[in-house]
C-alpha cells in the first residue's frame, strides 16, 4: 500500500502539493488525472523516491519513499513518459540487466509481451522510433513483476493498434497484490482500465473515488435541452452531454472527461459529494 | 464490443454474457470464461468484470464454484428468457405502443408487414 | 529489523553490473590512455634523431605509468557514472533495487581502484614490450634502476627530498598515496557536483580555486614574514619540520575523505 499523508512539495519556490493525502491500496489500476503542470509527474516521482516531500510522508508498504531503500526498489517500478535509452543497447539486453535485482522477474513474460507488442528485443534502442522504444519499455518494466507499477502516460505515442494490445497486457498483469498508476491525458485509451480515479488540481485532491462509487453519485446523460443547473454541459451530435448529481439511483457509464471538465467547474460541490477520507467502506 | 453510452459498462459486460447463455453457448452446468480471460480479451479493468460476475450471481444466472470457476446455474437459459420477456412486455412494448400512437399506426397495418 | 542497507550479495551483482557497462563508456578511452608510453615512444622515435636517446625508468614510471594511473582516476567518475547527478537520464541509476551505501561503493570501487589498476597495467606492459624491442627509447626496462640515481630504487629516488630532510622512506609512499587519494578524490566529488563538461569544469574550479586562495594567502603570509624576520629559523628544527610534513599530508588525506563523504552524501539525497 502505498500512503501518502498531509504531503506538501515545492518547485523552486512554487507550491505544487499542499496538504495532500491520498493511499493507493493493491488490487487496483489507478487513474491519475490532472490539468497540464498541475503534479501528476512530480506525484509518481516523490512515491518512486526520486523527490523528497518538502513536508508530510510518503510511504510504500510503510517505507519513506526518498529512503530509495532496495526492499522498496525492488517492488517498484516508474516509468517516465520520455524515456532516454543507451543507443547501443537492446530491450534485450537493458532488461537482463536490472533481472538480477528484481526476485520476480519473468523471462519469459518479457519476451511474450514483445511478441504481442511486435517489437523485436534484438534490436537496438537507436534503429527504434519512438513508439517502439516505448513499447519495449512497457514489456520491460512489466516482466520485472514488481508489485507497484507507475506510468506516466504510457500510451503517449503508441499507436492505434497497439493501445488497445496495451490495454490487454495491463487488464492481465493486474493481481490482487499488484497496484498500477496511469497518469494520463489520453483518458480515451484507458478509461475501461481505470478504477478508482485520482483528480489533481492546483495544490489538492479533487476527487479520490471508484467507478462504482462515481456512477452511483453522479450521472452522465444525453439529453436534447440544455440543463442550467447541471454540473457541466457539452454539445455533442445528439445533444447535450451533460454531468448531474445521480438522483435517479441508476447507474450510467462514467464519462471520464466529461467528469473531470465537471469536478474542475464545482470543486466544492465535488468535495461535498464524495465526502469521506480513504476508504469506500463507510458506504 | 462497443460500449454504448447507455448503461455502465459492469451492466454491458453481464448482459453480453446473458445473450451468449440464451443463444445456447453454454449450457446449465458448463463453465463460462475466467473473469481474467474476458478483461483481458476486452482490453477491462479485471475488477469490472468481477462486478459484472457479482452481478449475474445475484440474479442467479452463473454460481462461483471454490477454485474451479464461474458455471451456468440451472435454468439459466429460462431465467433470462423470462426477465427479456418481462422487459419486453413491461417496458419495450408499452413504449411502441405509444409511438404506434404519436404516429398513428395501427395493428392492422403492422400485421401487413409480417 | 532487517538490515538491507548493506548486502553482500547484491552487493556482487551491483558490481557485475557495473563492470559491464565499463566497456561500452570507458573501454576505449581507458585503451588509449594506457598507451601513453606507446605514443611517447612514437614521439620520440620520430622527433628525436638520436638513436642513443633513452628515456630513464623512473621517467617512465613517474611520467607515464603513473600519470595514466592517475589520469584514469581523474576520468573515470565522469565516464562511469555520467548519469548519476541528471534530473531525466538519472532515474534509472537511481531506481536500480541496490542500496545507496552499496551503489557508492560499486562507484569508489571501480573509479579510484578497479579502472585506475587496469590501466596501470595495461601501461606496464605497453612499456615492456616496447622495451623488449632492440631500436627505440625505451632501452631499459621498467624493473632496472637507471644509471642516473646511483644505484638507488625508485621509491628512494622519490624519497629523496623527503630523506635529505630525515623523513622515511614511508614518508614518500605516503606522499604518493595521498595525492593519488586527492586527486582521485576531487573528481569524483565533481563528477556528483557538475552535470556536464564535469572533466572540464573540475579543472577550472582548481585552478579558479588555486588563484583565489594565493591571492588571499599571499598578502597575509608575507605581511607575517616581514613582520616576523626570523620565523624561518624555526624550519632548522627537524622535530618541527617532520611534524608539519606529516601534518599536511595527514591534512590533505582528510580533506580527501571529506570530499568521499560529501559525494556520497550528494548522492543519497539526490533529486530527480
Amino acid at each position: 500500500m502505498i500512503e501518502i499523508k498531509n504531503l506538501d512539495f515545492s518547485y523552486r519556490q512554487i507550491p505544487v502539493f499542499h496538504d495532500i493525502s491520498t493511499t493507493f491500496r493493491e488490487g487496483c489500476i489507478y487513474g491519475l488525472l490532472g490539468e497540464n503542470g498541475v503534479g501528476k509527474t512530480t506525484l509518481l516521482k516523490i512515491i518512486s523516491g526520486l523527490l523528497p516531500p518538502s513536508a508530510g510522508t510518503c510511504t510504500v508498504d510503510g517505507l519513506r519513499s526518498f529512503d530509495r531503500n532496495p526492499e522498496m526498489l525492488q517492488q517498484l517500478v516508474f516509468l517516465p513518459d520520455e524515456v532516454i535509452l543507451p543507443d547501443r543497447a537492446t530491450p534485450e539486453s537493458y532488461v537482463l540487466e536490472c533481472a538480477p535485482f528484481y526476485p520476480r522477474f519473468d523471462e519469459s513474460l518479457f519476451r511474450r509481451l514483445m511478441r504481442e507488442l511486435e517489437v523485436d528485443e534484438k534490436r537496438r534502442f537507436k534503429e527504434m522510433s519512438a513508439g517502439q522504444r516505448k513499447k519495449s519499455m512497457i514489456a520491460a518494466i512489466l516482466s520485472l513483476g514488481t508489485k507497484y507499477v507507475l506510468l506516466d502516460e504510457p500510451t503517449n505515442g503508441l499507436d492505434i493498434p497497439s493501445k488497445s494490445e496495451f490495454r490487454r497486457i495491463v487488464s492481465s498483469f493486474l493481481r490482487e497484490d499488484v497496484t498500477i498508476i496511469i497518469s494520463t491525458h489520453q483518458v480515451k485509451d484507458v478509461e475501461n482500465l481505470i478504477d478508482p480515479i485520482l483528480i489533481l488540481s492546483k495544490e489538492e485532491v479533487l476527487l479520490d473515488a471508484g467507478m462504482a462509487e462515481i456512477s452511483q453519485k453522479i450521472s452522465f446523460t444525453c439529453d436534447a435541452e440544455r440543463d442550467e443547473s447541471a454540473l457541466y454541459s457539452e454539445q455533442v451530435p445528439g445533444g447535450w452531454l451533460q454531468v448531474r448529481p445521480n438522483s435517479g439511483g441508476e447507474e450510467t457509464p462514467v464519462n471520464i472527461e466529461a467528469l473531470f471538465n465537471a469536478v474542475l467547474k464545482n470543486k466544492n460541490l465535488v468535495k461535498q459529494l464524495f465526502e469521506q477520507k480513504g476508504g469506500n467502506d463507510e458506504q | 464490443m462497443d460500449f454504448k453510452k447507455q448503461k455502465p459498462i459492469y451492466l454491458q459486460i453481464a448482459e453480453s454474457l446473458c445473450q451468449r447463455v440464451a443463444a445456447g453457448e453454454w449450457k446449465s452446468g458448463e463453465r463460462v470464461p475466467a473473469v481474467r480471460e474476458v478483461a483481458v480479451s476486452l482490453g477491462v479493468n479485471p475488477n469490472t468484470v468481477m462486478r459484472s460476475y457479482d452481478y449475474l450471481c445475484t440474479a442467479e444466472i452463473i454460481e462461483p464454484r471454490r477454485g474451479l470457476g464461474y458455471y451456468v446455474a440451472d435454468d439459466a437459459a429460462g431465467k433470462i428468457l423470462r426477465e427479456q420477456r418481462r422487459l419486453f412486455l413491461e417496458e419495450e412494448w408499452p413504449e411502441v405502443l405509444q409511438r404506434m400512437h404519436m404516429l398513428g399506426i395501427s395493428l392492422s397495418e403492422l400485421k401487413d408487414t409480417e | 529489523m532487517m538490515n538491507n542497507s548493506f548486502d553482500w550479495n547484491r552487493f556482487g551483482k551491483l558490481l557485475r553490473r557495473d563492470f559491464r557497462a565499463i566497456w561500452p563508456n570507458f573501454g576505449l578511452t581507458m585503451l588509449i590512455i594506457c598507451m601513453l608510453p606507446l605514443f611517447a615512444w612514437l614521439f620520440c622515435l620520430v622527433v628525436v634523431s638520436d638513436p642513443e636517446f633513452d628515456i630513464e625508468p623512473e621517467l617512465r614510471w613517474a611520467l607515464f605509468i603513473w600519470g595514466c594511473t592517475v589520469f584514469t582516476a581523474m576520468m573515470a567518475p565522469s565516464r562511469l557514472y555520467k548519469t548519476s547527478n541528471l534530473p531525466n537520464r538519472g532515474i534509472h541509476f537511481a531506481m536500480l533495487p541496490a542500496s545507496k551505501r552499496e551503489k557508492f561503493w560499486s562507484m569508489i570501487f571501480y573509479c579510484m581502484l578497479v579502472c585506475p589498476a587496469m590501466v596501470f597495467v595495461g601501461g606496464v606492459l605497453f612499456d615492456c614490450l616496447l622495451s623488449a624491442l632492440p631500436f627505440g627509447p625505451y632501452k631499459q626496462w621498467l624493473f632496472e634502476t637507471s644509471l642516473l640515481f646511483d644505484g638507488k630504487n625508485m621509491w628512494q629516488v622519490m624519497s629523496n627530498t623527503f630523506m635529505e630532510l630525515g623523513m622515511p622512506v614511508a614518508y614518500g609512499v605516503f606522499v604518493v598515496l595521498v595525492s593519488y587519494m586527492f586527486s582521485s578524490s576531487v573528481f569524483f566529488f565533481t563528477a556528483t557536483l557538475f552535470r556536464k563538461h564535469k572533466v572540464l569544469l573540475t579543472l577550472i574550479s582548481l585552478w579558479l580555486l588555486n588563484f583565489v586562495l594565493t591571492m588571499f594567502t599571499m598578502p597575509i603570509f608575507t605581511n607575517f614574514i616581514e613582520n616576523h624576520p626570523d620565523f624561518f629559523d624555526h624550519f632548522s628544527n627537524g622535530p618541527v619540520v617532520h611534524g608539519l610534513l606529516w601534518g599536511y599530508m595527514i591534512f590533505i588525506a582528510a580533506v580527501s575523505l571529506l570530499l568521499l563523504w560529501w559525494s556520497g552524501r550528494r548522492l543519497r539525497n539526490m533529486k530527480y
